[in-house]
Formats: C-alpha cells, sequence, structure tokens
C-alpha cells in the first residue's frame, strides 16, 4: 500500500520529495487518480504507507503546504 | 569584434548554456502539466534552477518566481503591491522599466510619484535626499546600479531609513552576476533580475526574487492556467505558481540554470574597470559622467559613460563599431539618469564590461579612440 500527500504544487512536490529523501524516505511524484479526487489537477509525493507519519511531521515542519492525503493502491 | 556591451545583454554566452538549451529542447515538456517523463524533466530543470537562484539570493526556491525579463518582474512586482492612495519613491537613476509602469499607475490615480536626487560623489548627500522625501512613501522601487554609470546606491542604508511596512522592491538588473547579493542583508521586499546580463544566461528569462522573510503580498498581473488546481477560475494562493501563469521558457531556464554554475565572484572586472577609467581620465578629449572620484570602485559595477570631444554619441559608437568595438550610445532607456548626470540633451556612449573581456581588448580599445579625431 501506497500513501500519498498532495502538495499544492509541482515547486513544492519536488520540494518535499527532495526533503524526505534527505531524511530517508524515498518517494516518486504523482498525478494519480488519487491527487486529482483531492485537487483537481496537481501533484502529489507517494510512498510507503509505513512512514506515513514521518514524512507528514517532516512537511509540516518544514512549511510545506498539504492540501491533503490518500491512499493509492 | 570586440564586444562592451554587457549591461544590454552579455556576450559570448557560454557553451554550457546553449548545450543545456539545445537538450531542454529534446527532453522537456512542459513543466507543471502532467505525470510523464518529459513533463517531470522540466519540472526538475525548473527546480534546480530555482534551487541555484534562492542558494545565490539567500532565499526559498518557492520565492523564486520565473518570468520573462526583468521588466516583466518589474511590472509584477510594482503593479501588484502598489497601494492605492499610496506613495511610489524613486531615484533618479531609474530604468524606464520601472518609471514607465510607475507612470501610468499615477496617470490613472492610483499612487503618487515621488523621486530623490542621487548624488553620485556621494552616498550622505543621496541618502539626506531620500530622507527628506521617504516619509510618506509606501512603495520605494529603486535600481541597485545605475545602468547608465554603473553607480551602486547605498540599499541598506535606505531600507534602514523606511519604516518596515513600506515594501521595497530592488531592480538588480546591472548587479546580479557583478556582485554578492543577499536579500536578507539588503532587507528588501523584491529584488528582480534578467537571466541574460551578468549571469550570462539566455535572453527572455527574468526572475522575480522575494526576501523569504517578508510578508508583501504581491497580486498577479497575468492570470491563467497553473497545471494545478484546475476546476476553479482563481489563481493559486502560493508562489511561485500565483505569478507564473502559462507555459515557462524551460528551454531558457535550463540555460540559466547552466549558467549559474559558472557565477563567480572575483575583482578581475574591477581590475579592468580601475584600468579602462584611469586610462580615460587620462585622454584629455574624453569627458566621463559619474565614474568613481575617490578610490570608491566598490560602489560600481563595470559600466561607464563617455563622449568624445567634438563627436556626436551616435556617431562615436558608429565609428567605433566600425572598428570593432561594440558598445552602445544614446539615453539608454533611462532620461533622469542622464538629467542626474548632465547628460540629457547628449546623451552619451556606454562601455560595459563583463567577465569575459581582458586587458589585451581595452588596450586596442583605448588605441582606436584615441586615434579617432574630429
Amino acid at each position: 500500500m501506497k500513501k500519498v500527500i498532495v502538495l499544492s504544487s509541482i515547486t513544492y512536490a519536488l520540494k518535499a520529495q527532495e526533503l524526505l529523501k534527505n531524511n530517508g524516505v524515498y518517494s516518486n511524484i504523482t498525478r494519480s487518480k488519487a491527487v486529482k479526487n483531492i485537487r483537481g489537477c496537481g501533484y502529489g509525493v507517494s510512498f510507503d504507507s509505513a512512514l506515513f507519519e514521518k514524512s507528514q511531521s517532516l512537511l509540516i515542519n518544514s512549511g510545506i503546504p498539504i492540501i491533503g492525503s490518500t491512499d493509492e493502491k | 569584434m570586440i564586444y562592451f556591451d554587457n549591461a544590454a545583454t552579455s556576450m559570448p554566452k557560454p557553451h554550457a548554456v546553449i548545450s543545456a538549451m539545445s537538450e531542454a529542447f529534446k527532453s522537456c515538456g512542459n513543466s507543471g502539466r502532467s505525470g510523464h517523463k518529459y513533463a517531470l524533466t522540466a519540472a526538475q530543470t525548473v527546480y534546480e534552477c530555482r534551487k541555484k537562484l534562492a542558494m545565490m539570493f539567500n532565499t526559498r526556491p518557492e520565492c523564486v518566481i520565473f518570468t520573462a525579463s526583468a521588466t516583466e518582474a518589474l511590472n509584477i512586482a510594482i503593479k501588484g503591491t502598489n497601494r492605492i492612495g499610496g506613495v511610489t519613491l524613486v531615484s533618479s537613476m531609474e530604468h524606464n522599466s520601472v518609471m514607465r509602469p510607475i507612470n501610468t499607475l499615477r496617470k490613472n490615480g492610483e499612487t503618487v510619484l515621488r523621486q530623490f536626487l542621487v548624488d553620485v560623489n556621494s552616498d550622505d548627500i543621496t541618502c539626506d535626499n531620500f530622507s527628506s522625501v521617504s516619509r510618506s512613501a509606501t512603495n520605494v522601487v529603486i535600481t541597485h546600479a545605475s545602468n547608465v554609470c554603473g553607480r551602486i546606491l547605498p540599499i541598506k542604508k535606505f531600507r534602514s531609513l523606511l519604516s518596515d511596512d513600506v515594501v521595497f522592491i530592488l531592480d538588480a538588473s546591472q548587479t546580479a552576476g557583478h556582485i554578492a547579493i543577499d536579500i536578507v542583508e539588503l532587507g528588501v521586499d523584491i529584488m528582480c533580475i534578467p537571466a541574460h546580463k551578468g549571469l550570462f544566461g539566455p535572453m527572455g528569462v527574468g526572475a522575480l526574487i522575494i526576501n523569504p522573510y517578508s510578508d508583501v503580498i504581491i497580486e498577479p498581473l497575468i492570470e491563467g492556467g497553473t497545471g494545478t488546481n484546475s476546476k476553479t477560475f482563481e489563481m493559486p494562493e502560493n508562489y511561485p505558481e500565483k505569478l507564473e501563469a502559462g507555459t515557462l521558457n524551460v528551454c531558457g531556464i535550463a540555460g540559466l540554470s547552466a549558467a549559474l554554475d559558472d557565477v563567480e565572484f572575483n575583482d578581475k572586472e574591477m581590475d579592468l574597470f580601475k584600468y579602462l577609467v584611469m586610462s580615460l581620465n587620462d585622454m584629455v578629449d574624453i569627458i566621463l559622467y559619474g565614474t568613481p572620484v575617490k578610490n570608491n570602485w566598490n560602489d560600481y559595477v563595470p559600466v561607464l559613460l563617455f563622449n568624445k570631444k567634438g563627436f556626436d554619441c551616435e556617431t562615436l559608437c558608429e565609428l567605433l563599431a566600425e572598428k570593432g568595438f561594440a558598445l552602445r550610445a544614446g539615453f539608454h532607456c533611462a532620461p533622469n539618469a542622464h538629467m542626474t548626470l548632465g547628460t540629457y540633451e547628449i546623451g552619451g556612449v556606454r562601455l560595459s564590461l563583463s567577465k569575459k573581456n581582458n586587458r589585451r581588448e581595452i588596450d586596442r580599445f583605448l588605441n582606436v579612440l584615441d586615434s579617432i579625431k574630429a
């Protein structure tokens, strides 16, 4: 199971991906249906759902605006 | 041809810039518009350039807004922060990329325009002149260095004379790439830069850079698609997308990104500039305007204005072009700067150096200039 955190833009998605990578969380940039359901068009970072809590707090603590989160099968 | 018109655009562009642009034409789709590899390659290319600019000017990547030029960035900054009924303060050295948008606001009754006189020989007098009109200012728009004579203005001092709620916009068109700039240290809210001058990037790219500690709100000048949140007719609230409607010049941004890898700050340009100015000072038929008078070389970027006795500036510039030297004559889109320097009626020839110039080129120029007789 993957978790997706949806960001406000591709800029923040790339910034989030870099931040997560620097903290040992490897993610992919996605425009999956999961993102579309939350945002219309937009971008998210997709990663192992076991790392959700860690990833979310990393992004929040870095001031990266999170639009929402969802599961991706 | 020996190129001395770097204040207009720097030449020759590095091979790395041309290669990066060529590669981007082949590998980049539309940034921020899809999830396929071409779109993501473009997005990554743009983001890398944002990061490099953010590092260079001490801000965050999302505070770097790409535009088509410094002029576009200035228009967004000036019109996007204007306060109806406010007062906009400018220096007497501004380029028309500042003066024309503010003049439009003034004509529409949307701002009152005030100007302070720059004394190129004394920052103290300049600051006194600034203080005498700055009390009512709501917005300040000032060039970092004159595009006519290269004089750097005391921006940090200006900021210290203003209250925190005054929006300060810096036109760094002539300083970016020539001197190190820290937007936080200067204390300005927004700075606007071109890619194609001191940074040696391509034409067609500029940037509006926001101080990460500023709470300035910039309203978009151009609205449209951003690739995100497509179901709403409102522009996104977050930078950079709030101010980046439409397709970015990804290939140009790729070129700028390559150019940034080659930016270094050293004394080479200013050593050449000193040699040039001191040599011209010794030529009796050359008149210099606004050049250093007391070894204050650090107050300048390598741009100078001159005339030769007995010659109209355009005629002299043509003669120099015929002899293999690229300079620029006229009024350089900055009429008030010429008013300040005393050349409003006659204009002048501008010579602007870059890191690519060398002593031999300057010696050849001095010989040819001296040999031209009325």
